[in-house]
């Protein structure tokens, strides 16, 4: 019996009934995954979900930023705001992230979309043939028909198959799942080497391009850029 | 003979224009008193009373009248802010809160201080320290190096370095201590004890010039700085090291800076943790204090530290305990230096909590301080685009919406609404972030990047006053700025009266060296 998922080919969704390996493969379901999901009704509009040991990421593969969120020993949380083409984030302590009104609750970024975070009891699970097991992977399917939310989620891994909320524009589909352990770390381990630099020092930073860039600009708000070179110029 | 003739005439015809006004004055005369009521006044007792303690002052500005000087640096805590804080304690003591005066408000000498830098009217922390530290006005970025370096070029920098006032301070005998609640190698923290080109190498720096971390456990001066807390443990510890609190550090010449200090000072006591720190005592004669991996909590989150910080008012006092048992006396510094960067995320809560914390810390330092041998000067580096607007009625919150008077004088029920038909707070930034609803967390999109949103909003359902709110801004920048009008000189004990007028910064050294009797 293998003690570890290993799932590194293109999975659509609606072959998740017939995923591969028996559930007692995952030794640590939720530890280390890659998610990849897309908009089926906007091609462009994708998203990645990174989970490793204390850590979660968002990463937006077309403007390439990187909302990094790891839990503090105090149970309080950090986000690091990572742009890769610079190599370079934005490190929020908890107190920034306060102070904005950023406040976040770890259980909610790390186990997003859950059925309980989105109110679904028992009595929402489809138990008419949505409930779909295979050896490995189950696909839970839960609606609402009330508030208009359709979820799939996939408890061993802890993350939605698909969640799609009606006027709300929410509609996003898995296209793609990684569990590899050593895949997900590299990229955690990749992010670490970026250069950080305080929420705090922002504004004291006006002579670093890329920092005097953020502060004119409020970020990426006003640009179609999402980091700049050194002199203080859009990356394309 | 003519002239003569001439000035005869003008002195006598000003005699006699004389002799009829003072006969006209005389006999109009009638002795003119303020109304009982108006004397009974407390407005008015109050301040016939100022005027009295005022005029019995005594001064003395002899040269090295002062034992020990002590400076206060409210990093960005412009006028605005000092009057916002004001407000702030008054209103959190039940008061209506103008009237109230901050601790170091009851200073008796005053001023107005000038604070551009060589090269920008609006000045950064590094210059306008560097002014306060060296008495030579530099350029913004740099730290202790005089205006003819460039910014970030070490090989300019050979040869530009200034004597700070601790060097002096030590060189004559005296004890020295840094505290601050940000890193201590930040810039105001910094220009005590580094020079350097580019306020940003902290932890490393181009070959030929040190690190400022590096420069606070190998300054030379002296027996070296007695007493540092502050932030910045991350900067004396190498990558590979994780701290008390998880988080790793940042040199990667693998030295291991905090292990360094304890070789040099086998004596000293290094502390990371408000028990750590409880423990001091008096008779610890160095102490190097690093009580968080980047700068210390804001005082209104300091509760949720992971290994507990002492708050300024506790590490101003600590500090003054552990130098006072030198008896050439001492030289300290002290920042509270998350003001300012409160005021840049457009959240006025942490800025003035903050400022109130630092006049706790000062109000310390009088307790414990003698007048007649300690100086105590309090002003800050620079100011914010941080303004209070609006006609608020008296005793109206500070961070609340603008509730003002109705045509008879009395308070309004209901905020008043702008021109666009919505209610205001009384305090806002000129630029900044602005005011932002919260943004789902998990949207991850740009809201992730926390962007500007200047401008009006509707705060109608909105809890100004509450930590997580940041004040609306006019123009929508990623940071809100430093602001360059002057900011205040607050001072008490020999020398105190030379702070006097408007003044350039760099004056400021001047009168601690002089007071203290540093320079020859």
């Amino acid at each position: 019996m293998k003690r570890f998922l290993w799932i590194t080919s293109l999975m659509v969704v609606s072959a998740f009934c017939q995923a591969v390996v028996a559930s007692e493969c995952i030794a640590t379901p939720q530890q280390a995954v890659k998610v990849e999901y897309e908009n089926p009704q906007h091609a462009e509009q994708r998203l990645i979900f990174w989970r490793y040991q204390g850590e979660v990421a968002w990463e937006n593969p077309t403007s390439g930023q990187v909302a990094l969120w790891h839990r503090l020993p105090n149970g309080r949380v950090a986000m690091n705001k990572l742009f890769a083409k610079a190599k370079r984030g934005i490190a929020y302590e908890p107190a920034d992230l306060h102070i904005l009104g950023k406040d976040q609750d770890w259980r909610t970024l790390a186990v997003l979309g859950s059925p309980k975070m989105l109110g679904f009891g028992e009595d929402d699970l489809d138990r008419t043939g949505a409930w779909q097991q295979s050896p490995c992977l189950k696909i839970q399917t839960f609606l609402s028909a009330d508030r208009g939310i359709a979820l799939e989620w996939i408890p061993e891994l802890a993350v939605p198959a698909s969640l799609k909320v009606k006027g709300a524009g929410v509609n996003w589909k898995a296209s793609r799942i990684v569990a590899e352990v050593s895949a997900v770390q590299k990229r955690f381990d990749e992010w670490r080497h970026y250069e950080l630099t305080d929420f705090a020092d922002i504004g004291d930073m006006e002579a670093d391009p890329f920092v005097s860039q953020m502060i004119n600009m409020g970020f990426v708000e006003h640009s179609e850029h999402s980091a700049y070179y050194a002199n203080g110029q859009p990356i394309d | 003979m003519k002239q003569i003739t001439k000035l005869s005439f003008v002195t006598i015809a000003t005699a006699f224009l004389s002799a009829c006004g003072n006969s006209d004055k005389e006999s109009d005369v009638t002795e003119l008193t303020v109304p009982e009521a108006q004397a009974q006044s407390a407005w008015y007792q109050d301040a016939q009373q100022n005027v009295e303690l005022a005029s019995e002052r005594t001064v003395n500005h002899q040269p090295g009248a002062a034992k020990n000087v002590i400076l206060f640096v409210g990093d960005g805590m412009g006028i605005s802010t000092i009057t916002a804080a004001r407000i702030l304690e008054g209103q959190m003591q039940g008061g209506s809160g103008e009237e109230h005066r901050l601790s170091f408000e009851k200073l008796p000498f005053s001023g107005l201080v000038k604070t551009y830098n060589t090269n920008q009217q609006t000045p950064d922390s590094a210059g306008t320290m560097t002014a306060l530290m060296t008495g030579v006005k530099s350029k913004a970025g740099v730290l202790s190096v005089s205006e003819d370096v460039v910014r970030a070029d070490c090989a300019s920098s050979q040869g530009k370095e200034l004597t700070t006032l601790a060097e002096l301070a030590e060189n004559s005998g005296k004890s020295t201590g840094i505290v601050t609640t940000a890193r201590i190698t930040h810039a105001t923290p910094g220009a005590v004890y580094a020079k350097t080109p580019e306020r940003n190498w902290e932890y490393s720096a181009p070959s030929g010039c040190k690190d400022i971390a590096a420069q606070l456990v190998e300054f030379a001066a002296g027996d070296g700085i007695d007493v540092a807390m502050g932030g910045g443990r991350r900067n004396f510890l190498p990558n590979n090291v994780t701290d008390i609190e998880g988080s790793s550090g940042k040199r990667t010449d693998g030295r291991n800076l905090v292990d360094e200090w304890k070789a040099k000072y086998p004596q000293g006591l290094y502390v990371q943790t408000q028990a750590e720190f409880d423990a001091l005592s008096a008779g610890t004669s160095k102490v190097l204090g690093l009580f968080n991996s980047s700068h210390m909590q804001y005082e209104a989150d300091r509760q949720n530290d992971i290994a507990g910080e002492p708050s300024l008012h506790e590490m101003t006092g600590k500090a003054i305990d552990l130098l006072s048992s030198n008896a050439n006396g001492y030289f300290l510094m002290v920042e509270a230096g998350r003001i300012d960067h409160g005021h840049h995320a457009g959240s006025a809560y942490s800025a003035l909590t903050d400022a109130v914390e630092l006049s706790k810390a000062v109000k310390e330092a009088m307790e414990k301080t003698d007048p007649e041998n300690t100086l105590i000067m309090v002003t800050a580096d620079h100011s914010h685009v941080f303004t209070i607007a609006g006609y608020p009625t008296r005793g109206n919150p500070i961070l609340g919406k603008v509730i003002g008077n109705d045509s008879s004088g009395q308070a309004e029920s209901e905020p008043t609404l702008a021109g666009d038909d919505l209610p205001y707070t009384t305090v806002g930034y000129a630029n900044g972030l602005g005011f932002a609803d919260i943004g789902a967390a998990t949207d991850a999109d740009d809201r992730y990047g926390m962007p500007a949103d200047a401008g009006r909003k509707d705060l109608s359902n909105i809890d100004t006053t509450q930590a997580g709110f940041h004040q609306e801004a006019l123009v929508p920048l990623g940071s809100e700025t430093h602001a360059a009008e002057d900011v205040a000189v607050f001072a008490r004990g020999p020398g105190a009266d030379l702070v006097t007028g408007t003044i350039e910064q760099n004056v400021l050294f001047h009168v601690m060296a002089h007071s203290a009797g540093l320079l020859p």
